[in-house]
Parts: structure tokens; C-alpha cells; sequence
């Protein structure tokens, strides 16, 4: 046997590794052209910016998320702190004004995102338990403020600017999303800040014994959700034109999806931004090209759900091909 | 003609990503006999063991038992041939107790089908508890449990499967010398009926105590094989590891300032009583005791990690109370854990990143990390520190196990702490990389950095430390001003109860 004759077997984990870095950019492309050539209305300007319109909240949700899931955690309360906060705010209209407004809805959302991390770190409660709980609380608190019935008293310059606005083509709501996501990205990726959150959700005990302060990080890290959850706020209720007691329901799960099928480790640890972002348009995109051909709104739920689980085998296959 | 070896491992390859770990090795275990198989971090040691005990699959290569060619893909297959293993990252499941573990994935089934027979399980339990000479509560979660006790029950747990091949990979990391011997003493004793055993260690003096052959293993091929033999020494099997002779060179004695770095009195923590002693400035002090003696639970008050029930610790003549490992550090006091596994390493993260973990600071501004400057230090660092690595970029579990015990007490020494807290910093590196870690503590001693080392390995204690209490049943019972070897037998004497009253020699 001669060594020298071996060569270095190439790594099991790289196609893998490939279809993770580009196998969502190439499925969101193969997903647009495929719609388009059947549905040339699907490349209009008018199309492309109900999308944009579309996605713009739930790509303010999964930044939160996205932080709760990469220290090792999660958020079940996204949807209905946002739907509160938009109460909160609409109803503080005649009081604070409209500026006033968008700042309590970010701060009603910063508390309750700080009285989970409270909650969480106090009390060493699994955050699945705490922000289930959360969910409760803020959707109750919504409905008895408004009696169960939208607000409608949304102030118009809001509507108009931020929820059908736009900037050479580009809507209002859309450039807040991509703005706040890469805020957002540069804080997880170039900051120490950012750093401790992966290690805490890699290995917390470890993290503690090198000296990060777990808790303070996971405050952070759910008090960044609940402000990032007023911020969707703001987005929704321009969008609709009105706060809803119950907005935005069952978005906590399409934001946990959308994370989940960008490829972000649900064990916490390892992810990014830009993978979460992928997830929510691969699942926006999905839906609006299936509502496209005509696809019943039933077999859509299904495929939504088929395609989240095949997100989470190729997750696992890959992993287990970088052990 | 002689019979087929118990089991014969021929030309194995693996690959993990772009680091080759096996090259084609070849090795033969025979029945009644035990094979020490030794070599330097990433050598490929573990991945060979690994494969016979079906943990990992070879890329290439076949395996025979008893002449006749098998196929092992996991452990449950490798139990049905008649092969177990202990592992070095432990593989026992915290939240489970004692008993659990032991039988884990191999249940006594009582007189219901699915139903397990808690009976008969307790008692096989208990028995090979007291071949272990352990005396613990069976019901209690393995999490409760330190180290040498988790160590302990691993290989409790192979012994109990009477297998016809044991492999034994680094067994001893954390246990001291009496664990050592009545570990031993249960490995003849497995020889002699027969048993095939592969034992995976660096320490080279284990090899001349236990072993009837030893293959040394270098860059992921069998480099040597030898019959141990009576005359053999330690110097012989350097040697053989690494081709070129060295010896491990008593710590020069360090002049000692006025006020003391640490003094601690009266300390009380839930196992130790009434326990005062001092660290220097420049110092290397030992604690050095048995599993249970109440060593760790102090190493670890001083960090925030376990309560302080009584006394005053003061750090540079200030009262001193650590709160969190974070506030320790801040305080000047790092801490390096023995849990490699579960308290030391981020699994998923990359290799620059777990050095980095406690020295972001220095390489940040306002927060935000430079990342050409960690990059470069990181490099710098691991080359510093001897670590073999394809690229700081890859994950730290592609690094073989010693190669990720130089990045995490790399990680311990960056932010410079006054004195650092180690618990087994050099279980489980081999002796290369060990005379490299002695060499960067005297580096670090001598700019005025102290050393608090709580070591389970009996010569590197008295080599290397300047001054070592021994500790007895939570008490501190002797204290060595510059040891040598010469103080085996007074520190061992001590450390087992037979040191008589408090001396200092």
C-alpha cells in the first residue's frame, strides 16, 4: 500500500454545503421564472410591489426570531405583541400624535420583549413556556382594549406614506424591512454583541464559564424581539389600514418556518440573516405563485407544510455530513 | 499455525473534510493481551478507535473478527460482535442516573415485555459499583456527578457488557492515582479471562504499567510496534513517539512577593472545611486530592461557579466575592473547566471563535469586532499554542480532541487574567503538546501571571507546580514548598489519609 498514491477524498459535506449557500437563491429564482413565463402578470411592477408590501412584516418578525433561535431559544409571541403594539399605538393617536404613536408601539413592544427575557433569565423558565404564555397575554390584552373590533382611527399620512408608499418604485414598508434586517445582520455578524449570542446558543454553560453574561444576553436578545415586533407593528397597521386585536395570527409559526426553511439550526448556534431572509421569501414567493396558477388555498397549506419539513431533512442531512 | 487475532482492523482510511485522519492503518488485537495504541494529538488514535466500536464508519478498510471479515456501521452492531467501548468524550446521558446509564440502550426486560426490571438492574449496578470501588446513590442524575465519577461509570458501563474486546480511549483524563490503580487492577483482571483490550492513552507511563504491546500511531498510520518488555523506560517510548529525546524539566522555584496574589481563609464551601492557603504573584500552586476530596468545588467558588459558605478570600489584599465566571475574569481571575464536551466547547462554531470567546474586547471597538484583526490574532494564537489545523475557520469539532483542549486553555490565557483557575488542563493531550502547555505557563509565570493547578496527573503536579497542598476529606492536610518527584509517596500518603496531622514540608 502506497499512501502517496491516495488522494484526499473530497468532503461528503460539500454538496451539501452547496445547496445550503445556493440551493434557496436558486429555487426563489426557479420559482419566479416559472410563475412568470406562466403568468406574465407576475413580473408586473404592480405585482412585485403587493409582494415586497407582503413580505415587509414578516421580514421584520423573523429578525427577533432569528435572534431567538440563535441563542438557542424561540419566540411564540412575535404575532400578537405586534398586534398589541398596533392597538397600543392607534389608540395613543389622539394623545402623543402620530410620531408619538410609532414610538409606543416600538416601546410596547420592547416591553414585553423585556418582560420575557426578565421572565426567562429570572426564573430559568424555557422560553417555549414563557413566550407561549406572552402570546396569551398580549392577545388578551389586545381584545379587551378594543373590545374585540379593529381601529380604524389610523392616521392617513401614515396609510399613505408607509403602507402604500413608495420610493422610486420601491416601497416605503420595504425599505424599513431591508433596512432594519441589515441593521439587524450587522449586529449578529460584526459585533460582540452579536458573537455571544451564537455562543451562548451554541453551548450556554460554556459561555458562561469563558465569562459572557448569559443572562444579559438573552435579555437582549428577546427585548430585540419585542422591539423588532412594534416595528412590524408599524408596517401592518399602515398596510391595513387599521389595528387589529388579532393581526397578524399564526405568523409566529411562519416566522419560526421561515427561519427554519433558510436553514438556520433550530438547536441554536449557527444561522444568518441572509438565510432567514431567503426563508421568508421562498415561502412568500411560494404562496403568491401558487395563489398565481389557481392552486386552492387548502392544497396551499399543505405544500407550505410539505416544503417546511423537506427544509428541515435537508437541514439534518446536513449537518450530519459536516460531523 | 498461530490462531486470527481477535479482531484485525487492515487498511483503514478516513477523511473528515479536508483533514485526512487515517492513512491506512493496521492493527491486530489478541485475545488475552492488552495494546496500548499511543501517539500525539490528531494522530488518529481516536478515529481508529472510534471505527472498531462502530462509532464512526472508515471511508475504506476492512475489519475481521476471529479470522472471519465483518461490517460494523454503528455501535449496536459492534456490541453484537462482542466489542465495547469507552469513550473519551463521555456518552453518558446527564438527566439519566446511575443505573440508567449503565443499562442504557440494553434494558434488563422484567416478566412484561417493555417493562425493565428495576430489581435485578439496582444489583448488577451495585456490584460493579464496588468492583469500581465507588460508593454513590444510584438514583442520582449523572449531571450531579463530577468528572472522575462520570469517567468512572463510562467505563463501569462497558465493563458490565463482559465484552470479548475492550477499547479504552484515554480512560484515566480525569481520574487520579488511586482510581488509576483500581481501574487497572480490573483490567488484568479482564485479560486474564481473556478479554482483547485496545487501550488509547499518551501517558506514557500507563503504557509501561499495563500494556503487553504497544503500536505507536503517527499521522494516521502505525508507525511501530514493540513487545513491552521490563527493561523498556519512558524515554524509550518517546522516542519511538516523536523520534527525538526530551524530558520533562523541573519548574525553576520563582521568588515569591510580600503581599499575596490570593489568600484564602477559612474557606467553606458545601465538601471542604476551614480551608486557607495563598497564591504569589508568579506562582504555580498545586491542589492536588482524590476524587471527592473537595478540590473542585473550590477551584470553582473562586470563579462565581459554586457557592461560598464561610470565610474570606482576598485578591491582591481586597476582599474578594466572584459572583459569575464573568465577574471573576473581570476581577482578574480566569477559569479553564475539565468538561471539554459540555462546559468548555461551542460545538457549532468555528475554531476561531471558540478561541476568541473570552477576548473579544481587545480585537473590537465600541462593540463592533474588527475582523481582519481577530482573524490575525486568532492565527497567531493557535500557531502560538501548537494546534494543528486545517483552517481557523472550520468548525472545533473537525479537531481531534487534545488539538481542542490547546484552543480552549488558549481561550483561558488571552484575556491575560491574574491567576488562572485550570481543572485537568492536559487531560487528554498527548505529551508534545503537553511540554508545550508547561512551556507557555512558565512563559506566563514569569511576566507575573499565577496558576492555581488542579491537576489528576501525579508527576506533572509535583513537576511543575512551585508549591502543592494536598487535600484530604474537604480539609487541606499537607503543603510541599517546591516539590520534586522525590514526594510521591508523602503527597500520595496524604492525599489518601495516611499523612497523619497538618504538615508543611
Amino acid at each position: 500500500m502506497t499512501p502517496t498514491t491516495m488522494e484526499r477524498k473530497p468532503a461528503a459535506s460539500r454538496p451539501y454545503h452547496a445547496m445550503a449557500r445556493f440551493g434557496l437563491p436558486f429555487l426563489i429564482v426557479a420559482i419566479a421564472v416559472i410563475t412568470g413565463i406562466r403568468e406574465p402578470h407576475f413580473w408586473s411592477l404592480a405585482n412585485v410591489q403587493n409582494l415586497a408590501r407582503q413580505f415587509a412584516p414578516l421580514q421584520i418578525l423573523v429578525i427577533g426570531q432569528l435572534f431567538a433561535l440563535l441563542s438557542g431559544g424561540l419566540d411564540l409571541s412575535v404575532a400578537s405583541v405586534m398586534a398589541c403594539s398596533g392597538v397600543a399605538g392607534i389608540l395613543a393617536v389622539p394623545y402623543v400624535g402620530l410620531g408619538g404613536s410609532l414610538i409606543v408601539m416600538i416601546l410596547v413592544g420592547l416591553l414585553f420583549g423585556l418582560a420575557n427575557g426578565a421572565l426567562i433569565v429570572g426564573f430559568s423558565v424555557s422560553p417555549f413556556i414563557v413566550t407561549l404564555g406572552m402570546l396569551s397575554v398580549a392577545k388578551g390584552l389586545s381584545l379587551l382594549f378594543t373590545g374585540g373590533l379593529p381601529l380604524y382611527t389610523v392616521p392617513d399620512s401614515l396609510v399613505d406614506n408607509l403602507g402604500f408608499g413608495a420610493v422610486l418604485g420601491v416601497p416605503a414598508s420595504s425599505i424599513v424591512a431591508f433596512a432594519a434586517m441589515l441593521a439587524w445582520a450587522l449586529v449578529l455578524r460584526n459585533t460582540v454583541f452579536g458573537r455571544h449570542v451564537y455562543a451562548v446558543g451554541s453551548n450556554a454553560v460554556a459561555a458562561h464559564n469563558s465569562g459572557v453574561r448569559v443572562g444579559r444576553v438573552l435579555l437582549a436578545v428577546y427585548a430585540i424581539s419585542g422591539a423588532t415586533s412594534g416595528l412590524a407593528a408599524i408596517i401592518m397597521t399602515a398596510w391595513v389600514s387599521a389595528a387589529q386585536p388579532l393581526a397578524g395570527e399564526g405568523m409566529e409559526l411562519q416566522s419560526i418556518a421561515a427561519v427554519v426553511v433558510g436553514g438556520v439550526a433550530l438547536a441554536g448556534g449557527s444561522g444568518t440573516m441572509l438565510q432567514a431572509f431567503y426563508g421568508v421569501v421562498v415561502l412568500g414567493l411560494l404562496s403568491n405563485a401558487l395563489n398565481m396558477a389557481g392552486v386552492s388555498s387548502f392544497l396551499q397549506v399543505l405544500v407550505v407544510g410539505v416544503v417546511i419539513l423537506l427544509a428541515v431533512i435537508v437541514d439534518r442531512l446536513r449537518t450530519r455530513a459536516a460531523i | 499455525m498461530t490462531p486470527a487475532p481477535a479482531l484485525s482492523a487492515a487498511g483503514l482510511y478516513k477523511a473528515f473534510g479536508s483533514t485526512q485522519a487515517l492513512r491506512g492503518a493496521h492493527l491486530d488485537l489478541e485475545a488475552g493481551r492488552v495494546c496500548a495504541l499511543l501517539g500525539e494529538n490528531g494522530s488518529g488514535k481516536s478515529t481508529f478507535a472510534k471505527i472498531i466500536a462502530g462509532a464512526q464508519g472508515a471511508d475504506r478498510g476492512t475489519i475481521s473478527r476471529d479470522g472471519i471479515e465483518v461490517t460494523i456501521d454503528d455501535p449496536a452492531s459492534a456490541r453484537a460482535l462482542g466489542i465495547a467501548m469507552v469513550f473519551q468524550e463521555l456518552s453518558l446521558a446527564p438527566d439519566l442516573d446511575v443505573v440508567d446509564n449503565m443499562f442504557l440502550g440494553r434494558e434488563r426486560t422484567g416478566k412484561l415485555p417493555g417493562f425493565f426490571d428495576r430489581k435485578s438492574e439496582e444489583k448488577a449496578c451495585r456490584a460493579m459499583l464496588d468492583r469500581l470501588g465507588l460508593t454513590l446513590n444510584l438514583r442520582r442524575p449523572i449531571r450531579s456527578l463530577g468528572m472522575a465519577h462520570k469517567q468512572m461509570l463510562e467505563i463501569g458501563k462497558a465493563l458490565s457488557q463482559q465484552p470479548a474486546i475492550l477499547i479504552l480511549d484515554e480512560p484515566t483524563a480525569s481520574l487520579t492515582r488511586r482510581e488509576i490503580e483500581q481501574l487497572f487492577a480490573l483490567v488484568q483482571r479482564m485479560r486474564d479471562s481473556g478479554t482483547a483490550i485496545l487501550y488509547v492513552t499518551h501517558h506514557l507511563r500507563e503504557v509501561l504499567e499495563i500494556a503487553d504491546h504497544v503500536s505507536i500511531m503517527r499521522d494516521g498510520r502505525i508507525a511501530a510496534n514493540r513487545e513491552v518488555t521490563r527493561q523498556m523506560t519512558e524515554a524509550d517510548l518517546v522516542e519511538l513517539l516523536i523520534g527525538k529525546t526530551a524530558r520533562l524539566q523541573p519548574a525553576a522555584p520563582v521568588a515569591s512577593s510580600s503581599v499575596p496574589l490570593l489568600e484564602v481563609s477559612d474557606l467553606c464551601t458545601s465538601t471542604s472545611h476551614d480551608v486557607s492557603f495563598h497564591i504569589d504573584n508568579g506562582e504555580i500552586v498545586g491542589l492536588y486530592g482524590v476524587v471527592g476530596c473537595g478540590r473542585e468545588e473550590i477551584g470553582r467558588s473562586l470563579v462565581g461557579l459554586h457557592p461560598l459558605l464561610d470565610g474570606t478570600v482576598k485578591l491582591s489584599g481586597q476582599t474578594y466575592k466572584a459572583r459569575s465566571p464573568a465577574h471573576a475574569l473581570a476581577a482578574g481571575i480566569g477559569f479553564l473547566p475539565s468538561d471539554r464536551k459540555q462546559e468548555g466547547i461551542l460545538p457549532n462554531r468555528s475554531i476561531r471563535e471558540n478561541l476568541m470567546l473570552s477576548n473579544l474586547w481587545p480585537a473590537s471597538r465600541g462593540g463592533v469586532i474588527h475582523q481582519r484583526r481577530e482573524r490575525t490574532t486568532a492565527v497567531g494564537q493557535l500557531a502560538a499554542l501548537g494546534v494543528r489545523f486545517a483552517s481557523a475557520e472550520h468548525a472545533i469539532t473537525t479537531l481531534s480532541g487534545g488539538n481542542q483542549q490547546k484552543v480552549l486553555f488558549g481561550r483561558a490565557l488571552a484575556p491575560r487574567p491574574k491567576l488562572l483557575v485550570l481543572e485537568d488542563p492536559t487531560a487528554g493531550i498527548d505529551i508534545g503538546a503537553k511540554h508545550d502547555l508547561y512551556n507557555t505557563i512558565r512563559g506566563h509565570r514569569v511576566d507575573g501571571m499565577s496558576f492555581l493547578w488542579m491537576s489528576s496527573d501525579l508527576t506533572e503536579t509535583l513537576t511543575l507546580c512551585d508549591r502543592v497542598y494536598a487535600m484530604y476529606d474537604g480539609r487541606i492536610v499537607s503543603e510541599i514548598v517546591a516539590p520534586t518527584m522525590a514526594h510521591e509517596d508523602h503527597l500520595l500518603a496524604a492525599v489518601l489519609g495516611r499523612g497523619g496531622a497538618m504538615h508543611r514540608i
